[in-house]
């Protein structure tokens, strides 16, 4: 089944600085599908994802070359709107970074700030969030108390529920289960792949077998540049580059 | 991420348990044949009695793939040596065990009709020498001598239906008694399942190595 292109990367520099970071990243993120960026520290694969949505704009002294495309659009262009960008492309982070506030009022929290008011569909929109999270049930008689009674995990589907509730079209995940236990991992995994029927992903992950687990394609990065990319199976099975080779076996890195 | 020093060194101490069994069914099938052509019934007692030797590794090099595959969730190449070795000791069991068959053959008697000799031995010589080239693939990851054992296999075929006619014809002109034309024929039969073997291992070094998996002709499925 052939799966259309959702975001695609060509001919991609990013600088910090003087700092090439990465260099002549050619990419097609496909559509509803999991993509696992993998490299050792330093690879730029997490760059390159924050690359995806402009997070990198944050940092002073940042620029990047060549383009990122959301459906075939430049949205590294200083005229685009990276407040729209990131509604269509959500992030979910490395570390749980719910709100000091109720568990509702963090899924609702982006569509307040986008200006909806309407209580019904906020309601509407957070309980539909919650269960695409998969934590509706664990929370739905807890909903008015603090994310922050929430466990790790729960705070990190949470968070992906405040992701959801902005009706995104890309998920961009940064190692998203590197700080739970292997239960609340192993919920995230589950949750990714059902995520992935409505929501292309694009997740960083350091875990080879969780790349494994869970992506239908896999890029390997390597001191800037895109090594290798291809169907997760073949990546892990028999990959053409003799560096992806050493890397997934753990010869290096 | 981390290194793996631990685990690769158990992979290459895996290696050298398959080599190991290897050079065994090789002792096995030179007694076996030894004890064929010179009725030496001795000889063909401790290749039976020895087998055992060589179902007990195989079972305990499985168990050692069992493990890693567990433990070590292995990928790319170090997945590939260790489903390849788990399949080259089934195979490298099964040569012990047509080792067995020919000992076995030797045990009531074994002889050779007719002036079948010849045959029987230009096959027995060309699967020993499939069996060294597969052995040597496996001890050097020789994608090209692995190669060049899976080709051999027709070779074998045809020495073994020369074989086969040689003592069918023999049995047929009463030059052999039949215990003997049986005998000989079920050797055969046995070398022509080693060369298969052999050519299995072949096959199987080259998936560990390129990736590859091979289908019947030697050629990438």
């Amino acid at each position: 089944m052939q799966h259309s292109v959702k975001m695609a990367a060509v001919d991609l520099d990013f600088y910090y600085g003087r700092f090439k970071a990465l260099e002549s990243i050619n990419l097609e993120i496909p559509e509803r599908r999991v993509t696992a960026l993998i490299g050792p520290s330093g690879c730029g694969k997490s760059t390159f994802l924050r690359c995806l949505n402009r997070m990198n704009d944050l940092i002073a002294g940042t620029r990047t070359e060549g383009a990122v495309l959301l459906d075939g659009v430049k949205v590294n262009v200083p005229s685009l709107d990276v407040v729209e960008l990131r509604r269509k492309v959500g992030m979910v982070f490395q570390k749980p970074n719910p709100f000091p506030k109720t568990i509702f009022e963090n899924v609702a929290y982006g569509l307040r700030v986008g200006g909806v008011t309407d209580r019904n569909y906020i309601s509407s929109q957070v309980e539909k969030s919650l269960i695409a999270a998969g934590l509706f049930t664990e929370v739905k008689d807890r909903l008015h108390d603090s994310a922050l009674g929430l466990s790790g995990g729960q705070q990190q589907r949470l968070c992906i529920a405040r992701a959801v509730a902005l009706e995104p079209e890309v998920l961009l995940m940064d190692e998203p289960a590197s700080a739970l236990d292997p239960i609340a991992t192993q919920k995230i995994e589950e949750l990714i792949a059902e995520l992935k029927r409505n929501y292309t992903i694009a997740i960083v992950t350091h875990s080879m077998q969780q790349a494994a687990r869970v992506s239908d394609l896999t890029a390997f990065f390597y001191m800037g540049k895109l090594v290798e990319v291809g169907p997760t199976e073949a990546i892990f099975t028999r990959p053409a580059n003799q560096q992806t080779e050493d890397y997934v076996t753990g010869r290096f890195g | 991420m981390e290194s793996r020093a631990h685990f690769h060194a158990e992979l290459d101490a895996l290696k050298g348990r398959v080599i190991a069994l290897s050079v065994l069914v090789e002792t096995a099938r030179q007694g076996a044949v030894a004890a064929y052509r010179q009725n030496d019934q001795t000889l063909a007692r401790q290749i039976i009695e020895g087998d055992k030797a060589i179902n007990q590794q195989a079972c305990d090099i499985d168990e050692a793939c069992l493990k890693l595959l567990a433990l070590e969730q292995p990928v790319a190449l170090d997945l590939r040596r260790i489903v390849g070795y788990a399949r080259a000791v089934i195979n490298l069991e099964r040569l012990g065990d047509e080792a067995v068959n020919i000992a076995e053959g030797a045990l009531v008697g074994a002889g050779l009709p007719g002036d079948c000799d010849g045959a029987l031995m230009e096959l027995s010589d060309h699967v020993a020498g499939m069996l060294a080239l597969a052995s040597r693939s496996f001890v050097e990851d020789d994608v090209d001598a692995a190669m060049d054992v899976c080709r051999l296999d027709e070779r074998a075929r045809e020495l073994a239906v020369a074989a086969m006619r040689c003592i069918t014809e023999a049995l047929s002109r009463c030059q052999a008694a039949p215990e003997d034309g049986v005998r000989a024929i079920l050797a055969c039969r046995s070398f022509e399942r080693m060369a298969g073997h052999a050519a299995n291992l072949g096959e199987i070094l080259v998936f560990i190595v390129k990736g590859v998996i091979l289908s019947q002709k030697c050629q990438p499925r």
